[in-house]
């Protein structure tokens, strides 16, 4: 499922975005792209619009203006569940599971969504095999196997956000949009999803937004700032962690 | 997860109690029992097919009685012509077969819960109610313009079907043939919950936006189950045209709505069982109270209300909650 | 001509019956979040006890005050009882208890004032018709429920706009979380809201009486012509309800009116009366349809209803 394109072009790319909300310009001219086997992050002080950008990217906002591109085709149209069905997959910020299923059936539920269809009205989905599997081996790579039978309402934030993740993973994504995280997580819990990222990061192309500057700068390949919805500076980890207007604007705020 | 002991157990003492009703008819030599719990038994496969839609996909319709209003008078319809020989349409002097009317019925409500769901299942909360009332209400008034069929005064029909040969005109006859359709439908639908489709009518439920984000949109599985729910409502309505061998607009009437819904809450939301014991409790509590006073309703109404304050999930949330 | 301006105040004057009931229910359902399937039975007592009154005293006065005030102690009462302790349930739960409420109502008032439906005279001074151009009469008593219609629209704009209680009841339309951080008092705000609502219920119970038969059971169907109203108008918003109940008032008896005579042209008498009748009958309905496909959240609605 993964790939990386033989002229080494990204596989997933905004071409100047915009978006207004009223008077608000929520998205100026933004345009950034990510490659397989990349980390690519999305930094900026509160209310720059990075949950705005993650919107437009996955396909919950429609952009005002600009494009965005998947595999060489322009799936600015698309709606969220066709991008979902093509392999751009979203977390979320406010952890969004399905709380009275079991963990084990949220991520069944996430492996169930890579069919054509589901109308499938006789066999029971808890015996089916197709989908225990392929979830009881996501949630063992994402280290959730203990909590399998638990009902996901009763999880700690945390492990909610790793359900989320798991998620995610089941339905065998290419592009992984994820927001914020590692947000509400305790050290240990950061570690362990840190870990996880470095794990599938190969495999996949990833759009972290995230305010935890030590997981941005130990996990990012590419790091861009967004600054009143509009692309501040973008490069290394270490060219932004040196930019003058980044440190002005941003960094100097937050504890490096 | 797994049932709680106490309250499979007492679904099984119903369902054998249920089985057992005409026996206990002949020994009490009170045969009106029979008629009057097929009534219930009716009333529950109605209102387990708004579980499906309302406990599991939290679709609230408020226009089921249309469903049951169309299954009722396509089986009134059909019979009438039959029994005068009139044509209906194409020289089709109609039929008082069940095999070929309980079909239709459930065609006819079928397509009809398809034309309500295309439009109103794009809305939801209070809308999808209103837009479902509207469209109940629609089905209401052109029942009532029916002057041929009786129009406000309801039509009276001459007998009840006969299914493959055998006359319903026996009321024990009938009651094993609305409890085993009843019974039959409560295990296809436990099937279709637990199936992948039943995953997605119910993930739609929870959480819309994350199923949407999986990649699933949900839309023809809701209009799917919707239509479902229309048809077995329309069984229903066949069923009662049986009954009480009359039908007539008010089982169009968005009171009727009403009862279904208030036999959902009543019996337990959202676990395709607890409507059954809300038919019978709703059934048992008017016969009860009747023998009391004719005002049995002003003692009712406090004990819905009862029901809504304190027991949430109905009867049978309590009967899964005792269990510990 | 005359016959359409006749229908048209007709239509106004059955307009102000359902906006009497809309901005009550609007207004709970706005603020409170409370679907109140008891709200017929409100409108049912005002017009019970509004009969009984007149009948008693010959006072139309005293009919419509003792009617309202019957009808904003019983809202009291439900509110007090049973309501409070449902804004935080489910809407399902809601519809369950304030069905039993109907039920309650239904045989309480068969209980009290046996099976017949009761039937209101008109005082002398409010029988007659009035010249509302030359040569053309019409019911005084009609022109004085829109006149009451009007006063209340008038009294409802001055309450919500230039009083402290308005400007609360508008944050609490607006917001319903952030009065409470505010430290207003949340349950007593309630509690008057909604015997507000039921005392325009009531008005409009004791005011409908002379038109209906009072009986059990009356308050149904003037409850689903209402809710059909704020839907329209928007859920929470009393210019809505206004707007809506009067379009709705004029549509539906001009609809009653003309529709039989508009289907002559193609059938016979009788398959005319009839279709004509079913046809007037939905037309309600079919206007939400088109309003809520258009407009989803109402003329005057806002998104989070």
């Amino acid at each position: 499922m993964s790939c990386t394109r033989a002229n080494g072009g990204a596989i997933f790319e905004a071409r100047g975005l915009h978006k207004r909300f009223g008077g608000l310009h929520a998205t100026r001219d933004l345009s950034l792209s990510v490659e397989v086997g990349q980390v690519h992050a999305l930094i900026g002080p509160n209310g720059a619009g990075k949950t705005t950008a993650l919107a437009q990217l996955a396909g919950q906002l429609r952009p005002d203006a600009g494009t965005i591109w998947y595999r060489g085709r322009d799936i600015t149209a698309l709606p969220m569940a066709a991008r979902a069905a093509r392999g751009i997959v979203r977390t979320f910020q406010i952890t969004a599971v399905f709380e009275e299923f079991s963990v084990r059936d949220n991520v069944a539920l996430a492996v169930q969504s890579r069919a054509r269809h589901h109308f499938a009205f006789w066999r029971p989905a808890a015996k089916d095999r197709r989908l225990t599997e392929p979830a009881e081996r996501v949630l063992e790579q994402v280290g959730l196997t203990a909590l399998a039978n638990l009902r996901a309402g009763d999880l700690s934030h945390g492990q909610k956000r790793q359900l989320e993740i798991a998620m995610a993973l089941a339905t065998e994504p290419t592009v992984l949009l994820l927001d914020e995280p590692m947000a509400g997580m305790s050290r240990a819990e950061s570690e362990t999803l840190s870990t996880l990222l470095e794990r599938i990061k190969p495999a996949h192309a990833i759009l972290l937004v995230e305010h935890d500057m030590d997981v941005v700068f130990r996990l990012a390949d590419r790091v861009s700032v967004l600054v009143g919805g509009a692309l501040l500076a973008s490069g290394s980890p270490q060219e932004v962690r040196a930019d003058a207007r980044v440190r002005a604007a941003y960094l100097d705020e937050e504890a490096l | 997860m797994p049932k709680p002991p106490r309250a499979r157990f007492a679904t099984v003492m119903l369902l054998l109690l249920l089985a057992l009703i005409p026996p206990l008819a002949v020994l009490t030599e009170n045969p009106f029992l029979v008629t009057m719990f097929s009534r219930a038994l009716i009333f529950a496969l109605a209102a387990v097919a708004l579980d499906l839609v309302m406990g599991y996909g939290r679709m609230v319709s408020f226009g089921h009685a249309a469903f049951f209003a169309l299954g009722a008078y396509t089986v009134g319809i059909l019979s009438t012509h039959a029994m005068q020989d009139l044509p209906l349409a194409f020289g089709w002097t109609g039929s008082n077969e069940a095999l070929l009317a309980w079909p239709l019925a459930m065609l006819i409500s079928g397509l009809y819960a398809l034309l309500v769901g295309l439009i109103s299942l794009r809305t939801s909360g209070v809308y999808f109610i209103m837009i479902t009332l509207a469209f109940a209400q629609l089905i209401y008034f052109i029942v009532i313009s029916l002057s041929q069929y009786g129009g406000q005064d309801g039509l009276a029909l001459w007998g009840r079907n006969t299914l493959a040969g055998v006359a319903l005109e026996d009321p024990i006859s009938f009651y094993y043939a609305c409890f085993g359709l009843l019974l039959a439908v409560l295990y296809l639908l436990r099937r279709l919950v637990g199936s992948r489709f039943g995953r997605v009518i119910e993930a739609s439920r929870q959480n819309d936006v994350r199923l949407r984000a999986l990649g699933i949109d949900p839309f023809r599985y809701r209009l799917t189950a919707f239509v479902i729910s229309g048809a077995l409502t329309g069984l229903a309505g066949a069923l009662l045209a049986n009954n009480s061998e009359f039908v007539d607009p008010t089982l169009a009437s968005w009171m009727q709505s009403g009862n279904f819904l208030v036999i959902v809450l009543l019996g337990g939301i959202g676990s395709l069982i607890g409507p059954v014991y809300g038919a019978l409790a709703l059934l048992l509590m008017e016969e009860l109270l009747i023998a009391l006073t004719e005002h049995w309703q002003i003692i009712l109404g406090p004990l819905l209300i009862l029901v809504a304050l304190f027991f949430r999930g109905g009867i049978y949330g309590a009967l899964r909650r005792s269990s510990g | 001509m005359q016959l359409f301006l006749e229908q048209v105040l007709n239509g106004l004057q059955f307009g102000m019956t359902l906006l009497l009931m809309a901005s009550g229910l609007t207004l709970v359902f706005g603020i409170m979040s409370l679907i109140n399937l008891a709200h017929g039975s409100l409108f049912m007592v005002g017009a019970y006890v509004g009969a009984t009154i007149v009948a008693r005293s010959d006072s139309f006065l005293l009919g419509a005050l003792g009617g309202m005030a019957a009808a904003a102690v019983a809202g009291m009462l439900i509110e007090l009882l049973v309501m409070r302790r449902l804004y935080r349930h489910d809407h399902l739960d809601q519809v369950l208890a304030t069905f039993g409420l109907i039920l309650f109502f239904n045989e309480l008032v068969r209980l009290v004032w046996g099976r017949q439906p009761l039937g209101m005279d008109l005082p002398a001074w409010l029988a007659g018709s009035v010249e509302i151009l030359a040569g053309v009469p019409y019911p005084q008593f009609r022109l004085a429920v829109i006149a009451v219609g009007l006063l209340v629209i008038g009294l409802l704009y001055l309450l919500i706009m230039r009083t402290r209680l308005g400007m609360r009841i508008r944050a609490g339309a607006a917001d319903r979380e952030t009065i409470g951080a505010l430290g207003i008092n949340i349950r007593l705000l309630y509690t008057i809201v909604f015997s507000l609502g039921a005392c325009l219920a009531g008005l409009a119970g004791v005011m409908a009486a002379p038109f209906l038969a009072v009986e059990s059971g009356m308050g149904e169907n003037i409850l689903i012509l209402t809710f059909v109203v704020i839907v329209i108008g928007g859920i929470g918003s009393i210019k809505g309800a206004v707007v809506s109940a009067l379009l709705i008032g004029v549509a539906d008896t001009l609809g009653r009116a003309y529709l039989p005579v508009l289907a002559r042209l193609w059938l016979d008498p009788a398959s005319a009366s009839n279709l004509g009748a079913a046809l007037a009958s939905m037309l309600i309905y079919l206007l939400m349809a088109i309003v809520l496909a258009v407009r989803p959240q109402g003329l005057f609605g806002s998104y989070h209803a």
